[in-house]
């Protein structure tokens, strides 16, 4: 005789009980599926974002700038790298800011470089230029054509050199310059623009910089390796670029929204989470009344000697056999759903199949089968039914019929039965509460959007916001660049002339110093920033507010110092400092005097930002509190505006103890108890003043190295003094026009303006970044909108800029978001007809099972709609949790996620179409449900209660 | 005084293709107050029989007239309606709602038709039947006795005019089925309620005053008291 095994038992009871597996294997199939959907999903997620530093700078994991000094030798043994390629840059071009260089075989195949024309160079004397630098050239040459420069070796003499263009090359030296700037204390790090022939003729002076690009060796890790000694000796410029997680990435404007992606793998996870604790209460349930269908069985196998864990295998074993089937095609399902919404997602998720994926998949999978039913396996191998029936402890002791008020036999048999048996409806409540709060999402991101409006038709923005700075002690300077990155006025004019372009404004603010008139600092500029560290939370009191970084609250650019020099006269009055900080102040003087004697100035130097204004505004005209806003001297550069605004600090006090403060120019918006506890007012500025002003700019050779620590020496202070006189200086005078009071001018504080001619006619570089804001006259068609924005990209890309189209950025979000909300209606629905099936058909499980009692009470007289009680409220319970499950998720998403979601901002339509959406589910349910006990109520009451 | 009549009923079923007579014209009257024992042997019709006297199942020919109303005209819920004003249930087993108590149970007639239990009717029936202290116990906890009795007071508890009882003792053993079924006829007896009992002892039937005897679905002897 065979052996009969468990496996040989348990597929002979999935073939005898198809009907009573099926729920279970939905269960079981939609646990895979979903485990697929968000394995693959997040994967995805983070496929994209890998892909998008990939097209950037191809597939290092990180790059040595300036490694020279390291030989091959080294880097090689170190163990720490696997592959390792080497990017020399050999000149500057004409003065420019853009280098000549190239890439060894290894960083070519390490950094893939395309090209968008032509070909690489093959031949000394040939040149590729990468898209932007051959647009910052401002040349107007093409493939094929020839250009001689004054190249600059690195070190040494000048030479001149033709070459002939033969490619145009995809961009990959603004991100590496812009990762570079991170840890370079020199500026922006060169990093070649164009390439030539890594077998070029040499430059006669200099040797080439060497930037190394590595690959990690296998289980090398970012923190290892930044721990190891050999990131001490050669790594403090080592800068890495994770690619798996999308972190260590610096002003990479493709990671700029980080934090989105992050949260869109999370969406991932938090959905999948969600749907398999819904998959895995859906296979406890279908489990328990699987085995409550099967008590009797499991008596009489108990019965004939079966332990309570042959029990568990042997039912459990049900469980494995459909998680087997359910595999691949659950598997094979999430892999098609996943390639759907990559198709509408394109850019946010990519389609990569890893057969590793699998693992995971099943593991997770198996993991939520295992958790799942475990608990009923349990209950059932434990307990007999008559012991779930006897349990009597809830219910009412009565020995003689006291006077009850009447009650509806029916509730009584459905409160009972969810009393019984609570696990039952658990995931269906799971599951309504999903689709009414995916409802609710839905329709607060549909109203959200249909009520949105670009500000401008387009604008022009930079394409790396990184800022070439210079530090040096404690001044910082702004690099030459600044003054080559921008858009000329031509550029600007021929913006202007373009047709059906309506208004042109420019935001910009050059970093200036303010040279005081004699050594005394007027009380408005010592209350101004007194009052503004008090915005910083600092304390008077505190020793090391003296060192706090003043400012205008936009950017400390061109030059922080310490407060202590603004407001102490000499470094002697200050006192009652630690050893250390008195050093600090003492080299703070020791700078600011050899800056003033290098600018030949005798009063003190005050930071102050020029910003580029749209005068024509009328709130600028009601902020004039003092003279009047002449546009003609404005944009001659013989006057300027003054926003000097009057700042009041706010202290709150409750029991005793500071609870809030507030610093600001405006009166009325603080809370009345608050007590105004100083002001700074306008005592200096007047119309018709002279200003002295200067800007100091820095060239790639004449950079103020770094000084000691301090107290400096005379030939220390000798040194830096001429390095600062070597500084590229416009220094002009000016007259104020105006002083303003109140100015539309967002969170700028103190500060001069003029107009974008203006800051021209003073010679000074809009050190910080430009935007130009466009508007066009009404609505224009589609290709003239194209024609202007080839146009306006042509002009923007000289200055390295990028051109935005909002109105195009407005079409695209409303159509990424019309596709993402039919695949949210899609899910909506799907969820929707899974929360109404679930119910319905554990409902009909109940029917089928309860046929018996069904045939009894209509035996004592129960006619169809008092039995359709008994099931109508488990539905509506259920229906209910589910609803206030919604609610209180949709609370919790709009306190806690306030910032992502604008949940509630559109309550009143959105809180009643989620009660409309439960009632329709409890409407479903009923229908559904009435005719599943039309099945029983069709055959005659005998046959009901006939003995099965 | 006739109460329930029945004319040429015939109850065919299919069972494998062949069609099997249950029942075939059966003519019967039963009179007010009477207590009429159906017997025969198994698979002779006498449960079938019961079922459509009761409502509880359709024949295939003739009709049931309860008081000069045609069942066979009434649908579905005026069935239900009849059965708990007018009727009342014993089966052979019990069919108790497991999730209900004893009281429940027994109340659930009166619930079902939505009235106030006449409490002093109901509280000496449970006196009577003894089960006073396991009315708050759910069926799974009682003896088969208990629930019997249990299923009678719920049968009696709206007074109902006929009681149907199915086999009331075949789960009991005999010394309980005596006692279920002398209840049984107390009760009746007091409340003046007509009773129509089926059984396949002779001891049970011999209790009744009208005995109609059944084979192959057909009456074969019907002794005892008849209708004027």
């Amino acid at each position: 005789m065979k052996r009969l095994t468990m496996n040989q038992v348990a597929k002979a009871s999935l073939k005898a009980n198809k009907k009573a597996y099926r729920s279970l294997a939905v269960g079981i199939f939609l646990a895979v599926y979903l485990c697929t959907a968000a394995v693959l999903g997040a994967y995805g997620t983070i496929q994209a974002n890998q892909q998008k530093i990939i097209d950037r700078v191809g597939y290092i994991d990180g790059f040595f700038l300036n490694s020279a000094s390291v030989s091959d030798e080294t880097v090689r043994s170190s163990g720490w790298f696997a592959r390792v390629g080497k990017v020399f840059v050999t000149a500057q071009i004409d003065k420019t800011g853009q280098y000549v260089g190239y890439y060894d075989e290894e960083a070519l195949s390490l950094m893939p470089r395309t090209c968008v024309e032509g070909r690489m160079p093959e031949n000394p004397g040939e040149i590729a230029l990468e898209e932007t630098a051959l647009a910052q050239l401002r040349l107007d040459i093409g493939v094929g054509d020839q250009v001689t420069w004054t190249m600059q070796p690195l070190a040494g003499l000048p030479e001149e050199r033709t070459y002939t263009l033969v490619g145009v090359l995809n961009d990959q030296s603004p991100y590496m310059e812009s990762y570079g700037s991170m840890i370079s204390d020199h500026g922006t790090p060169e990093w070649p623009n164009a390439l030539v022939y890594s077998q070029d003729t040499p430059f006669q002076t200099g040797d080439p910089a060497v930037h190394r690009v590595v690959t990690y060796a296998t289980l090398v890790t970012y923190s290892r390796f930044t721990n190891s000694d050999a990131y001490e000796a050669w790594g403090y410029n080592f800068i890495a670029i994770s690619r798996s997680t999308g972190q260590a990435t610096w002003y990479d404007p493709a990671l700029e929204d980080l934090e989105k992606y992050a949260g869109q793998s999370m969406i991932w996870w938090i959905m999948g989470g969600a749907l398999l604790l819904t998959c895995g209460i859906g296979i406890s349930s279908a489990m328990e009344s699987m085995l409550a269908q099967k008590t009797e069985e499991i008596g009489m196998l108990r019965a004939v000697g079966a332990t309570r864990r042959q029990i568990r295998r042997l039912f459990g074993r049900d469980g494995w056999l459909l998680c087997l089937i359910a595999l691949p095609i659950g598997i094979g399902l999430g892999i098609v759903t996943v390639w759907v919404i990559s198709l509408f997602a394109e850019r946010t998720i990519l389609f990569r199949l890893n057969g590793w994926l699998l693992l995971p998949v099943a593991a997770l999978s198996a993991l939520c089968v295992l958790l799942s039913s475990r608990l009923p396996l349990k209950r059932a191998s434990r307990q007999t039914p008559m012991g779930v029936l006897r349990d009597t402890g809830t219910l009412r002791k009565a020995k003689r019929f006291q006077s009850k008020k009447q009650f509806r036999a029916t509730r009584l048999i459905a409160s009972r039965q969810t009393r019984l048996h609570p696990l039952r409806q658990a995931g269906a409540s799971v599951m309504v509460a999903l689709t009414l709060l995916l409802t609710a999402v839905l329709s607060e991101a549909f109203l959200y959007q249909s009520g949105y409006q670009p500000a401008y038709d387009f604008y022009i923005q930079p394409v790396n916001v990184h800022y070439t700075t210079v530090t040096s002690g404690s001044l910082h300077f702004a690099g030459q660049a600044a003054k080559e990155n921008v858009l000329t006025e031509q550029d600007m004019q021929q913006i202007r002339a373009i047709e059906n372009v309506q208004s042109v404004t420019l935001e910009t603010a050059a970093d200036i110093l303010l040279e005081l008139n004699e050594n005394e600092v007027p009380q408005y500029f010592r209350d101004y920033y007194t009052e503004e560290r008090l915005i910083a939370g600092m304390s008077i009191n505190d020793e090391s507010a003296l060192h706090y970084t003043f400012h205008n609250p936009v950017m400390p650019f061109i030059f922080t110092n310490s407060l202590a020099y603004l407001l102490e006269d000499t470094p002697d009055q200050v006192t009652d400092l630690t050893d250390e900080y008195r050093v600090w102040n003492a080299k703070t003087f020791q700078e600011m005097q050899a800056a003033q004697r290098a600018y030949g100035v005798t009063g003190k130097l005050i930071p102050l930002t020029v910003e580029v204004v749209d005068v024509n505004d009328p709130e600028f005209q009601r902020g004039v509190v003092d003279g009047k806003i002449n546009l003609a001297a404005l944009d001659a550069g013989q006057e300027v505006l003054v926003y000097a605004p009057t700042l009041g600090y706010w202290e709150t006090v409750e029991h005793g103890e500071t609870v809030g403060n507030t610093a600001g120019a405006d009166f009325g918006e603080y809370r009345p108890d608050a007590q105004l506890k100083g002001m700074a007012v306008n005592d200096y500025f007047r119309a018709g003043q002279s200003l002295s002003l200067l800007q100091a700019l820095t060239e790639p050779d004449n950079r103020p190295t770094d000084f000691s620590t301090g107290p400096y020496t005379p030939a220390e202070l000798e040194n830096m003094e001429q390095a600062y006189r070597n500084l590229h200086t416009d220094k002009t005078a000016v007259t104020v026009g105006a002083v303003l009071e109140s100015a539309p001018l967002g969170s700028n504080g103190l500060c001069l303006m003029t107009t974008e001619k203006g800051l021209r006619a003073l010679g000074f570089a809009p050190t910080q970044p430009t935007f130009v804001n466009i508007t066009l006259t009404g609505e224009v068609d589609r290709a003239a909108e194209e024609a202007i924005q080839r146009r306006l990209e042509t002009i923007a890309s000289r200055a390295g800029m990028e051109v935005v189209n909002r109105m195009a950025n407005a079409r695209e979000n409303a159509r990424q978001q019309r596709k993402t909300e039919l695949v949210f209606l899609g899910v909506i629905i799907l969820f929707f007809a899974v929360a109404v099936s679930m119910q319905v058909s554990s409902a009909g499980r109940r029917i089928r099972a309860d046929q018996r009692m069904i045939g009894t009470l209509r035996a004592v007289g129960a006619d169809e709609s008092a039995l359709l009680g008994c099931y109508r409220l488990p539905m509506i319970v259920t229906t209910a949790i589910g609803l206030l499950l919604a609610l209180c998720l949709f609370i919790l998403m709009g306190t806690v996620w306030s910032n992502y979601f604008l949940m509630g901002r559109h309550a009143v339509i959105t809180l009643p179409l989620m009660i409309l959406l439960a009632a329709l589910c409890a409407l479903c349910c009923m229908i559904g449900v009435k005719a599943r006990l039309r099945q029983v109520l069709n055959r005659s009451v005998v046959e009901n209660i006939r003995e099965l | 005084m006739e109460i329930l009549r029945c004319e040429s009923l015939t109850k065919t079923y299919q069972s494998g293709g062949m069609p099997v007579h249950a029942l075939q014209n059966v003519t019967l009257t039963f009179a007010q107050g009477s207590f009429t024992a159906v017997t025969g042997k198994s698979g002779s019709g006498k449960s079938t029989l019961l079922h459509m006297l009761s409502g509880l199942d359709r024949p295939t020919g003739g009709k049931v007239i309860y008081q000069d109303n045609d069942l066979s005209k009434y649908n579905d819920n005026q069935l239900s309606v009849l059965r708990r004003r007018r009727f009342g249930f014993v089966f052979q087993s019990y069919n108790l709602v497991r999730e209900l108590t004893a009281q429940e149970n027994i109340l659930l007639p009166v619930m079902l038709d939505s009235r106030k239990p006449d409490e002093n009717h109901l509280n000496r029936l449970i006196e009577i039947l003894g089960i006073g202290d396991r009315l708050s116990h759910l069926p799974g906890a009682m003896s088969g006795g208990q629930q019997q009795r249990v299923c009678i007071a719920r049968a009696l508890a709206n007074k109902p005019a006929i009681l149907f009882a199915d086999e009331p003792t075949g789960n009991l053993d005999g010394k309980t089925g005596r006692e279920v079924l002398t209840l049984l006829r107390t009760v009746s007896q007091e409340l003046g309620i007509t009773m129509i009992l089926v059984t396949h002892d002779l001891g049970v039937a011999e209790q009744a005053e009208r005995i109609i005897r059944l084979e192959d679905g057909q009456v074969v002897d019907d002794s005892g008291v008849t209708v004027q």
